[in-house]
């Protein structure tokens, strides 16, 4: 090798550190940069829009999940360069977005792009830059009363409040009313491409229910109102050791009224052999060959960081304990804020169909802007938006489900179950549907009226559990010391207590008489004179 | 119940079990103390004894001055005891700094025995049946050659066995002389103090049983020539002779005034070595004193047979275990799912710990202090634990000398020059 070639080497060496120097933190700024990924529908709302939004963000983009829509969402700034990629965006109350953004959706209105304004203000800019300004009406007074129907028969109202209310004059379409200084106005309007909804409080579950409703209406290519989706009764979060004797008397009532339901179970782990375990899914049994079905809740998350594969392996280990008492969960319910998360949307990943519940779970938000979930084609029944105290689901733009807890009391089940049997909205069993799972050494699936766990075909006839006269507890010598360590600890307690005491006055009898006898003792040291 | 709860089960019942015999001990020591201090120790005897006044002592040159000193000073009839001090095969100037303190002192007797690698250096044992032959007290008085024992000891601990005939022995106090010279000896003056002297009157109070420190302690004559002398095989010859002393009748009397100081290791391989020592002597005279556990006829001495396996085997093993789950908890691979069980129950124990120990300073001068206070509580953590690797490595020890039929050797522990003896605390 002689000194030129090393020199060259040593040459492109030093510049391609350099180059990498420059180009690393180009690599690391365009990933912090957010990609907006094409979908179906494109949410944008505000720049510096703060925790409350985002969270009313999320449960747009979790209805129009259920509604199997791909979404992607984010701030104006972050949308900009990626709108002319979507036919469907929605703009959330945008009050603040980079000055080309009204240009952009007059590109997109003029090749027939479909925008939704929730809320005023971008309304009203947009209209003054395409110079239309005679094209809407501004009332400014903050506070409106809203009227909507969703089944044709029953009203629903509600006060809303916002800066100001701006309405378009000229409408194709109209739905619901808004009356600002008693003036009526439409709630919901089309004209051409734009659809316009003034209210933009989605806290509110009326404000919600209506923005899910004309979202799908918006989004519905036909003419005509989309498809309704049925409702599903949900016996919700039963644990074994409730009352079986009201579980059953709920049961009986929901059998013999030939009214399709669901029972969520919360997941078990040991002691699946114990009587008061038998006696459980005796009942559970009873209602899976009488039309209602079981889901399995996911177990409760404490975790933090989440760990998948502990979840997994809980979830497994419940699934296999009601397994063996013959009771076959056919999907699994899950917090809503699990749709945001790659590891939940993993575990997720397991199960064909997925209910959600209104609550949260503990988890961290991830700072994704696309429903990623969307690509697991699951089959989504989330939870309803009450409107009223029976928590009946007024929305059939997607499958719900409307919780019933077992802790009421029997009216109060009686009135919910019979305002669900009167609602517009169809009732469905799960029997009606596929379903399937997999855990690392179980495979479920139901499919043709036909169950299938681990390449058997299970029988869903009621067999009555056969209870042994003495059962075997196991409970040995240790386990009884384990159980009564609590009282154990509270005597030792009481003891430490008194020997403390006892000692504290040793020493204080010792420091007297120490003190006392000073002059007698000091010849103790004389040792070290 | 996983085999972790199990352990976890085991240890909480062992530790805290060990810990109440302890609590009681110390109930009883502190009555004991408090009503031995409101005498001076002293008991009047019609005529005092003569005394042969044992030092097996081996390369001592650098402590053997001050404790002779100390030894002629003693408060006892002059014509009445005798020194002999048997320096034992020494390899350093010792032989000297003798002949120098007996030329010095003409007007006691002082016995110097030099022996060499033949008839001497086979340990402690061996080196206090050589002085024997040769003493000619009805009374065998034992110090070590780092001792220096306060004036009035010996005549205390003369005058308390010469007043009854059913006292085998009458041991003293030893206290540590260089408690200032590093943290390890603050801890040892600490332990000393508490398992030592308190647990020594607990069960004297109790069950009129004492353990022979190996120092610091006056027997009769009779009993060990009964007994045939020391046993040689046994490194701890204390508390083997404490038991034959048992078996044959006599109980051995605990005397807080009759106070001796000595040198501690100040470092901790010499601590280390000093305490394997003394484990496997204990586990010696344990192994060959445990058939009198279940024997009636052994009497009182069945319950500190008892209570050397219950500290050997039981405290041992539960510490191991409780360390073991602490540390496998700490890294995250065992878990205690025992229903109930919380971390009060370890800080109940570390607080009787500190209060334990606490009633033990607080009956001595000038050792009850909030410094002392806070070395009780990081002892519990830090110099606490270290008996446990002493126990582990003197078990593999003894394992290795039965499986290699080794020599049992007397590992003597090495003295230290000490700086400056401090007046008083912070002097």
């Amino acid at each position: 090798m002689n000194f030129n070639m090393m020199c060259r080497r040593r040459i492109v060496c030093i510049a391609m550190f350099l180059i990498s120097m420059f180009v690393c933190p180009l690599v690391s700024w365009a990933s912090e940069s957010k990609q907006i990924e094409k979908g179906d529908i494109l949410i944008i709302y505000s720049d510096g829009s703060d925790e409350s939004t985002l969270k009313l963000v999320n449960d747009m983009v979790e209805v129009l999940t259920y509604q199997s829509f791909k979404v992607s969402y984010g701030t104006a700034s972050e949308c900009m360069e990626y709108m002319n990629e979507f036919s469907y965006i929605i703009c959330y109350d945008l009050t603040m977005y980079p000055k080309e953004f009204t240009s952009i959706l007059k590109k997109i209105e003029e090749n027939a792009g479909h925008l939704f304004f929730v809320g005023n203000q971008l309304l009203k800019d947009y209209l003054d830059h395409t110079q239309r300004s005679e094209a809407y009406e501004q009332i400014n007074r903050t506070t409106g009363k809203i009227r909507y129907t969703f089944d044709g028969s029953t009203d629903w109202t509600g006060i809303v409040k916002e800066d100001y209310y701006l309405f378009l004059k000229a409408i194709s379409y109209q739905n619901g009313s808004l009356s600002v200084s008693e003036k009526n106005n439409y709630l919901c309007a089309k004209e051409g491409p734009l659809t316009h909804l003034p209210v933009t409080d989605l806290s509110n579950p009326l404000v919600k229910a209506i923005f899910i409703k004309e979202v799908a209406q918006w989004k519905w290519p036909f003419n005509g109102s989309p498809n309704i989706f049925p409702q599903y009764i949900v016996i919700d979060k039963v644990y074994p050791y409730e009352d079986p004797q009201k579980l059953m008397e709920v049961v009986t009532i929901l059998v013999k009224g030939k009214t399709p339901f669901v029972i969520s179970v919360m997941p078990m782990y040991v002691n699946g052999n114990y009587p008061a375990m038998t006696r459980f899914c005796e009942i559970l049994r009873y209602a899976q060959a009488n039309g209602g079905s079981i889901i399995i809740n996911a177990p409760i998350d404490q975790m933090n960081p989440f760990d998948k594969d502990v979840m997994l392996d809980y979830l497994a280990q419940a699934l296999e304990i009601y397994n063996k008492q013959g009771v076959y969960p056919l999907a699994l319910e899950v917090p809503g804020n699990w749709l945001f998360s790659e590891d939940t949307i993993e575990v997720m990943r397991h199960f064909k169909t997925i209910f959600t519940s209104g609550e949260d779970g503990y988890l961290k938000q991830s700072g994704r802007n696309t429903n990623e979930v969307y690509k697991d084609g699951h089959q989504w029944i989330g939870s309803s938006t009450a409107l009223d105290d029976f928590g009946t689901s007024y929305v059939s733009a997607y499958s719900t489900a409307v919780p019933i807890s077992l802790n009421a009391d029997k009216a109060e089940i009686m009135k919910r179950v019979n305002a669900c049997r009167s609602s517009f909205i169809p009732l469905k069993s799960l029997w009606d549907m596929d379903h399937s799972y997999w855990m690392e050494k179980d495979l479920m699936t139901y499919q043709n009226q036909s169950l299938v766990l681990n390449g058997k075909k299970k029988d869903l006839n009621f067999i009555p559990s056969v209870y042994t006269e003495k059962f075997n507890y196991q409970r040995n010598v240790l386990q009884r010391f384990s159980k009564d360590l609590t009282t154990q600890n509270r005597m030792l307690i009481y003891m430490v207590g008194i020997t403390s005491l006892v000692f504290l006055f040793f020493i204080f009898v010792a420091r007297y008489n120490n003190r006392r006898n000073y002059f007698f003792g000091h010849k103790e040291d004389d040792h070290i004179k | 119940m996983s085999i972790v709860d199990v352990l976890a089960l085991y240890s909480i019942f062992a530790i805290w079990g060990l810990m109440f015999i302890n609590i009681v001990f110390s109930v009883g020591g502190f009555i004991y103390i408090m009503r031995m201090y409101r005498t001076d120790g002293h008991k009047s005897i019609p005529e005092y004894p003569m005394v042969t006044v044992m030092v097996p002592a081996h390369n001592e040159s650098i402590v053997i001055q001050k404790t002779m000193e100390a030894l002629l000073k003693l408060d006892y009839p002059k014509d009445k005891y005798e020194i002999i001090v048997v320096n034992d095969n020494s390899t350093d100037n010792s032989m000297e700094v003798l002949k120098q303190i007996q030329h010095n002192n003409p007007d006691f007797k002082i016995i110097v025995i030099n022996t060499d690698n033949i008839v001497g250096g086979k340990g402690k044992s061996n080196a206090l049946n050589i002085a024997l032959s040769v003493a000619s007290g009805t009374v065998i008085a034992i110090y070590d050659a780092d001792n220096t024992p306060e004036r009035q000891a010996l005549k205390i601990l003369v005058e308390n066995l010469m007043s009854d005939d059913k006292l085998g022995a009458v041991i003293g106090k030893f206290r540590t002389r260089n408690k200032y010279a590093s943290l390890l000896t603050r801890f040892v003056n600490i332990e000393t103090l508490a398992y030592q002297c308190m647990n020594q009157a607990g069960r004297f109070f109790f069950f009129k049983l004492c353990t022979i420190p190996g120092t610091n302690y006056v027997i009769r004559r009779e009993l060990i020539d009964q007994m045939g002398g020391w046993d040689v095989n046994a490194l701890a010859e204390d508390t083997e002779i404490s038991f034959r002393l048992y078996r044959m009748g006599y109980y051995i009397k605990f005397i807080p005034q009759a106070v001796t100081w000595e040198q501690e290791p100040q470092m901790l391989k010499q601590w280390f070595k000093q305490r394997t020592r003394w484990v496997k002597g204990n586990l010696y005279v344990l192994r060959s004193n445990f058939k009198y556990a279940f024997d009636p006829k052994a009497g009182r001495m069945r319950l500190d047979v008892i209570y050397y396996a219950l500290v050997y085997l039981l405290m041992f093993s539960s510490l191991v275990f409780s360390d073991l789950i602490f540390m496998m908890g700490v890294l995250g691979f065992w878990y205690v799912t025992l229903g109930g069980f919380s971390s009060l129950l370890w800080e109940m124990a570390i607080l009787l710990f500190v209060l334990n120990v606490a009633i033990t300073l607080s009956v001595e001068k000038n050792e009850f202090n909030f410094s002392n206070l806070v070395l009780t509580f990081f002892m519990l953590f830090t110099y606490a634990k270290l008996w446990v690797l002493v126990v582990l490595y003197a078990l593999i020890q003894g394992v290795q000398d039965v499986v290699y039929k080794k020599e049992v050797i007397w590992d003597k522990t090495e003295r230290f020059e000490e700086a400056g003896v401090r007046k008083k605390k912070g002097g």
